[in-house]
């Protein structure tokens, strides 16, 4: 009995090993190809692309699992710092309230799109559309376009410790896979958020009230977007309204939690899995550059290297499963 | 696809071109590859070829420098003859160039891009500076690790470069929109000027409608000049060109600082036959195809060259100097030119194709005969 | 003797459809009752409000004798009133004892307590005599009738009447 329950623990490990495998396969072509690709600073290179990509992508898998899904967050991901600086520069607000105020706002956000999707019945892809529009309207208008600098209370050991050190980005990356991976495998939320988007009809009829779950994924998204955010304008030093990339962030940390094994359709996803995916898409990205690929083949050769990748991945992942029964 | 002599062959191949353009060349018409070949075989003959195994020209042997361009905007065409300037400087000199950084404008993926390359040991770096405070800390680490950084295209904002770089090579931001102002005084006397700028606070061309402000504000005429936001997907920002002047159909003078809504300008004065009313001047920057017709056919009259070629030319050469000179030849703040482009001078661009326009990859010579235009 | 159950004057309309106009029905303890109709009799619907799942337009529902207004599934299940579905109420991707917990997990707070939902799911399966290899495996990868079991045994965890 003991051994098949660790057996079993370790096939379910496993649905993310295909990914580290793919990680880790990169990681050695990269190195032979760039023997500086390993070099300590290189290696906070990819870990500063990663982490917050990762920190999104955590918030993504949840609703994913759930059924639903965010375009926004990049959005609010890019209005986070802003708002951080209107509070401390507008309002006079010290520098970590400030911060915890945007979280809150950031859960207002989700808590919106989480409404307008579940109470009033409109298609998540659709509503965080719109949000999406009107969220990247506000930034523009409240920030005229203009980029803006850290405010002065925020600098020095907050800056650093919130994104601008060297590890610091990916600590924070770091606590926040491992904490939701056991709200995600070892909670009762986890549990409810699988099987609302697993089998809705039958959690409904088991009492999970989802629409609480789904609120609240899309409110931990948003906050996880938030953070990631502000920890990104601490690292690069200045507050871009071009931060958000349009649909870059939004996209990347779908993609990254997709490769890392969550499926689009709900039911079924990995914290660790999305975290390691961004580590792939950081990887990809910052290898490529090393070994000198410019701009325009540059995107070529993501793709195929992603598509690659996922073909790998899915492969792999059918190889476990046949070796599985 | 005919036989060329083979010392014609020989000759191109002297030129070390990319297969593509070398075969274009061996196939091209008789005039295009004849002169081509003659200045390749006097090109042999002269000692200012490859002598000793490495040396270029007059300079001793270097080794296979790599310069990074981190870009703002990496697939913008405005930046293809850069492009071309700095993989024609790096052909010259031997050594190479990447061309990275974002393509949307995200400062984040251009610092990563230059952190990426400080890792990967650049032996120089040409930046476009477009925020002031992102990019101090990398070129920081840049310099400190022995690599010269210079910027291009864009240096901060106009009171603070916001980096250490060593120099910058671009245009004169501020004074090319300092200009734009002054040349449309010289048509309008008062009244309302509108400005047009696509992405307000972005600094590679904020600084050019800040510089138009104040030359009008310091003519002391009674204009009343507005700044006006259109978009950076050109086809936004026509209409939203498009609505203004429907909003104000008497506006005495309509300028753009950067090359779509410049384009978008020529577009709605053509299309509202704005030169019949009160319009007294149109004006604006950059040389896409669209621009140079309008200002032939007389509803724009004037744009400013940027000559991005140089952009990408410069830079190269001037981190080549620093580096085969041990540092004694330091980069110097070089402005790449503000040249007007009126009716008058305008026939040549748009017939011309060339790579110092980015408008063909071919290498030509272009011929210019007769006076040189002066006032 | 009251009974177990009285459902009195019920009726339900969703929107234009009249779903039950006047149903009345008497359930004593002990009782097994057979509820038979044609298809879109409302025989779905008439459980679903008798477990709490939806609320009537009018009528009243009596558990031993007292009325009672059921808020919610929890509520109807938390006075005795339990149901399995005809629909797979089982979420695939979970295990066998997690679905038999579905809502009712035991929880060493703030984490799961898998442990002993394992053990009491493996003793309640063995109670009932129905073979399930492992528990901890998906509920995807049992047979159909395998499932149905499951289902059964889910509700056997509570005191139902």
């Amino acid at each position: 009995m003991g051994f098949a329950r660790t057996a079993g623990e370790a096939l379910t490990r496993r649905r993310e090993a295909s990914v580290a495998v793919v990680a880790i396969g990169l990681m050695i072509y990269f190195q032979l190809s760039a023997p500086v690709f390993l070099t300590h600073d290189n290696l906070v290179n990819i870990a500063q692309a990663a982490a917050p990509t990762a920190i999104v992508a955590v918030g993504i898998v949840l609703l994913l699992v759930s059924g639903e899904i965010d375009l926004s967050v990049g959005m609010v991901f890019a209005l986070a710092p802003f708002l951080m600086r209107y509070a401390v520069d507008f309002y006079g607000v010290p520098a970590i309230p400030a911060i915890l105020l945007a979280f809150v706002l950031a859960a207002g956000i989700g808590f919106v799109n989480g409404f307008i999707s579940i109470r009033l019945r409109v298609p998540s892809f659709v509503t965080t559309l719109g949000t999406f529009y009107f969220l990247q309207g506000v930034v523009l208008t409240t920030s005229h376009a203009y980029p803006a600098e850290i405010p002065e209370p925020a600098r020095g050991d907050i800056q650093r410790w919130l994104g601008a050190g060297d590890w610091a980005e990916l600590t924070w990356c770091l606590i926040i896979v491992g904490v939701f991976h056991v709200v995600l495998t070892r909670t009762r939320w986890g549990l409810h958020t699988i099987s609302v988007g697993g089998n809705l009809l039958g959690a409904t009829e088991a009492g999970i009230k989802a629409t609480r779950i789904k609120i609240g994924n899309f409110m931990i998204t948003s906050v996880l977007g938030a953070f990631a955010g502000i920890m990104e304008a601490f690292r690069v030093n200045t507050i871009d309204p071009n931060l958000g990339g349009g649909t870059g962030v939004t996209f990347t940390a779908i993609s990254a939690a997709v490769i890392g094994g969550t499926a689009l359709a709900g039911g079924s996803g990995t914290v660790i899995g999305a975290f390691l995916g961004a580590v792939v898409l950081a990887e990809l990205q910052n290898g490529f550059n090393l070994i000198g690929i410019s701009a325009n083949p540059f995107f070529l050769v993501l793709g195929t290297a992603i598509l690659v990748s996922m073909v790998a991945n899915q492969y792999l992942s059918r190889l476990r499963r046949a070796g599985r029964t | 696809m005919g036989k060329s002599h083979p010392k014609v062959t020989e000759a191109v191949d002297t030129l070390d071109l990319n297969p593509v353009t070398r075969r274009r060349l061996l196939t091209g018409t008789g005039m295009f590859s004849a002169s081509l070949a003659a200045t390749a075989l006097l090109g042999a003959c002269s000692d200012k070829q490859q002598s000793a195994a490495g040396e270029i020209g007059n300079f001793p042997k270097t080794p296979k420098w790599k310069f990074v361009f981190v870009n703002h905007v990496t697939t913008n065409p405005f930046f293809t003859p850069t492009q071309y300037g700095a993989e024609d400087a790096c052909k010259l000199l031997g050594v190479g160039y990447q061309w990275t950084g974002s393509k949307d404008s995200i400062v984040a993926e251009m610092v990563n891009a230059t952190n990426t390359a400080i890792t990967g040991k650049a032996d120089g770096l040409a930046l476009a500076v477009v925020d002031k405070s992102a990019f101090k800390a990398p070129v920081d680490q840049a310099l400190d690790a022995g690599i010269p950084v210079v910027s291009y295209n864009a240096d901060g904002a106009r009171d603070d470069p916001g980096t250490n770089r060593l120099a910058y090579i671009g245009q004169g931001l501020y004074e090319s929109g300092y200009e734009l102002g002054r040349r449309a005084l010289e048509k309008v006397t008062g009244g309302d000027v509108v400005g047009f700028i696509a992405t307000p606070g972005q600094l590679n061309i904020q600084p050019r409608i800040d510089g138009a402000t104040q030359a009008i504000k310091d003519s002391g005429k009674p204009i009343n000049f507005t700044a006006v936001a259109t978009n950076a997907d050109i086809t936004k920002g026509l209409s939203i060109i498009d609505a203004y002047v429907q909003g104000h159909p008497n506006v005495a003078g309509m300028l753009a600082v950067d090359a779509g809504s410049t384009q978008s300008i020529g577009q709605v004065v053509e299309k509202y036959k704005m030169r019949d009313k009160g319009l007294k001047v149109a004006g604006g920057f950059d040389l896409v195809p669209e621009t140079l017709a309008a200002i032939k056919g007389g509803s724009l009259d004037y744009t400013i060259d940027q000559q991005p070629y140089l952009q990408g030319f410069l830079p190269v050469l001037a981190l080549y100097f620093y580096k085969i000179s041990g540092g004694l030849l330091f980069p110097a703040e070089t402005n790449t030119g503000l040249l007007f482009v009126t009716k008058d001078g305008v026939e040549p661009y748009q017939t011309t194709k060339t790579r110092y326009e980015g408008s063909d990859t071919a290498k030509k010579l272009v011929d210019r005969s007769g006076a040189i235009p002066h006032p | 003797m009251t009974e177990a159950l009285q459902v009195e004057h019920v009726a339900k309309r969703f929107g234009a459809l009249t779903a039950l106009r006047d149903v009345n029905l008497r359930l004593d303890k002990g009782e097994v009752l057979g509820l038979i109709g044609d298809n879109g009799a409302g025989k779905s619907t008439l459980i679903k409000i008798i477990c709490g799942f939806h609320r009537p337009d009018s009528g009243r529902i009596l558990v031993d004798g007292d009325e009672i207004v059921l808020r919610s599934v929890d509520h109807a299940r938390s006075v005795g009133i339990d149901t399995v579905y005809q629909d797979l109420a089982l979420v695939n991707e979970l295990s066998v004892y997690h679905n038999m917990f579905l809502n009712r997990e035991l929880v060493h707070w703030p984490l799961l307590n898998n442990r002993a939902m394992r053990k009491r799911a493996k003793a309640h399966l063995d109670d009932m005599g129905i073979k399930i290899p492992d528990v901890s495996i998906e509920v995807a990868k049992l047979s159909g009738g395998q499932r149905q079991e499951i289902k059964v045994a889910r509700y056997k965890g509570c005191v139902c009447k």
